[in-house]
């Protein structure tokens, strides 16, 4: 048995790193409630309370937070299901079917995940360019597509190789062709694993800061993470409460979905799911 | 869809099913199913690495006709003690965001796997949290923390005297380890998690087991934990090093990669060299010496976890 001591001790170290992480946030979100003329101090209970620094950060036109989360939501609405259907079915094939070269192709998708967008960023610029598609949403959704996909097949593969076989052969044995067993046997029960791969690949889509300020120059088409960047350019950059006001509402639509998954599976299903 | 009907019956060797040995093959369809990613793949990821090798051997700024120019752009940065700097910096990166996370981690599950913790649920929560947000959004909260009337600051100079009040991100020695904390918090929570959900497989018996043998909380943790969460040790290693190796938004966010060069990393060195100051050539190289120092480091990582079986 473990003594009441060290019982003790274990809560007071796991809750003060708890308090560690948390502590950011609780800075952030009570500088962002002061009013915009107020002089904000560090650890100061906001007085009084106050929304109109967010309201002048979301209705500034110059930093365009606003318009900057529809794109973001309008790119992941296009990223993350295409992603996901696309990783389904690399995963079935790589997970459940025996194939030629199955292994080096395999190989060869799961080396994009030591690729970093670095190593791909500058040709695709230049042919994006040529093309005209800078400034435009396929400029964003094509890379994050294909680098999504490394991951995903990762994912639905482990997925698939970890599936009962016997169900996906008796359904096989009952006449159905393997295209049926995927949408009527293997997806209605996947629903965890897909759902968290789509929350996964979300948070990436929507955090991606690299790829928004090199395709994206126009205001009106910029991401949310690049906007807070150009909004800390702009003469806010100094005033507290107007990054800390957009960094919340850049952070709001991730962390409600990641509250929504952790409180239908548990928060380890984001981090979980290695077994490769 | 054909395909996938002609499949459904146990078909003799020849048509959709084939022999080939002892080996079942599932005809056609498996290379359908991989086409449409892998083509997307081809096109985005493995094409454009291949043409940034070959940018990495030229000399253009991205409008005049390429000068071929061997490794010059390579002997270039492995000779100039500046560039050198910022792998220096990415190094020290991984310490802060991969190294040093993973420590306190695999401390903290060691704690949580001998106590029946409550409000786990809760902790795990609240841990796992800056994980999610963008790193443009930790960039912003720390910058407010660190800033001379931020919260930091208000504590040293509460309890050192006003004179204990620093600017950490634009002091030549602070810059970097200030940044480093911001890697520690952003990861830190995620590897908890992770290792956490490692734990869950072991079973209590052994933990039993182990203390009838007498072994000391040290012992337990060497002897249980530590085999118990190996898989999931060598993912978070794998994913904060690549995370901590491509360090681009906080520094750019915070420090613009100075004062001086402190925290300037390869990423930020290559975007400025591409984006703003037209050297294409040096970039791409920057991002070829990038990608071979993660592939080797991923490679060993694996070695070395592997090993261990």
């Amino acid at each position: 048995m473990v003594s009441r001591h060290e019982k003790l001790l274990t809560y007071v170290v796991l809750y003060l790193f708890a308090l560690f992480a948390a502590y950011p946030f609780i800075s952030t979100i009570l500088v962002a409630f002061n009013a915009p003329d107020s002089s904000a101090s560090g650890l100061g209970i906001p007085s009084p309370w106050s929304v109109r620094s967010f309201v002048e950060t979301w209705t500034n036109a110059n930093a365009g937070i606003g318009r900057s989360l529809l794109n973001s939501l309008i790119l992941a609405g296009v990223v993350v299901p295409v992603s996901v259907l696309l990783s389904i079915f690399t995963g079935y094939a790589f997970g459940s079917m025996r194939f030629r070269f199955s292994k080096a192709l395999y190989g060869l998708i799961i080396f994009g995940l030591m690729v970093p967008y670095e190593a791909t960023i500058i040709p695709l610029y230049y042919e994006f360019r040529q093309y005209g598609l800078l400034d435009t949403y396929w400029a964003m959704i094509l890379p994050d597509i294909a680098g999504s996909l490394p991951f995903g097949t990762f994912w639905m593969t482990a997925f698939f190789r970890s599936f009962p076989r016997p169900l996906l052969e008796s359904a096989r044995m009952d006449g159905a062709s393997r295209w049926t067993v995927l949408w009527r046997v293997v997806v209605p029960t996947a629903g965890a694993p897909i759902f968290t791969l789509a929350t996964i690949l979300f948070i990436w889509t929507w955090n991606n800061l690299l790829l928004a300020i090199v395709m994206i120059s126009n205001p009106k088409l910029q991401m949310a993470p690049a906007a807070l960047n150009f909004f800390v350019g702009l003469q806010y950059g100094s005033n507290y409460q107007f990054t800390c006001a957009a960094a919340i509402i850049v952070a709001l639509p991730v962390m409600i979905i990641y509250y929504l998954l952790q409180r239908r599976y548990g928060s380890d299903v984001l981090a979980g799911a290695v077994k490769g | 869809m054909t395909v996938a009907a002609a499949e459904t019956r146990p078909a003799p060797a020849g048509t959709a099913t084939r022999r080939t040995g002892r080996k079942r093959y599932d005809g056609a369809m498996p290379y359908l199913l991989v086409l449409p990613g892998l083509a997307c793949y081809a096109l985005f990821v493995l094409s454009p690495i291949v043409q940034t090798v070959e940018l990495s051997f030229q000399r253009t700024d991205g409008l005049t006709t390429p000068v071929w120019v061997g490794l010059r752009n390579f002997t270039d940065i492995l000779t100039d003690p500046q560039q050198l700097a910022s792998f220096a910096v990415s190094l020290a990166m991984v310490f802060f965001t991969c190294l040093l996370p993973v420590a306190v981690a695999l401390a903290l599950v060691g704690l949580i796997a001998r106590t029946r913790v409550r409000g786990l649920s809760v902790l795990r929560f609240l841990y796992f949290l800056p994980y999610t947000v963008a790193l443009a959004v930790v960039a912003i909260a720390w910058r407010w923390l660190y800033a001379t009337d931020g919260s930091i600051n208000e504590i040293v100079g509460a309890v050192f005297g006003h004179g204990a009040v620093t600017d950490y991100l634009g002091n030549f020695d602070l810059a970097l380890p200030a940044l480093g904390v911001v890697g520690f918090w952003a990861t830190f929570g995620y590897v908890t998690v992770l290792l956490l959900s490692g734990t869950q497989h072991v079973s209590r018996e052994l933990y039993e087991a182990a203390r009838m043998d007498g072994a000391g909380p040290l012992r337990e943790f060497f002897v249980v934990t530590l085999p118990g969460v190996r898989q999931e040790l060598r993912v978070a290693l794998v994913m904060t090093f690549i995370m901590a190796m491509r360090t681009f938004d906080l520094p750019l966010m915070t420090t613009s990669g100075g004062p001086g060069y402190t925290t300037t990393t390869p990423s930020l060195l290559m975007y400025q060299d591409v984006f703003e100051n037209g050297k294409v050539g040096s970039g791409a190289a920057i991002a070829v010496l990038l990608t071979l120092v993660m592939v080797v480091g991923v490679v060993l990582i694996n070695r070395t976890m592997s090993a261990k079986d």
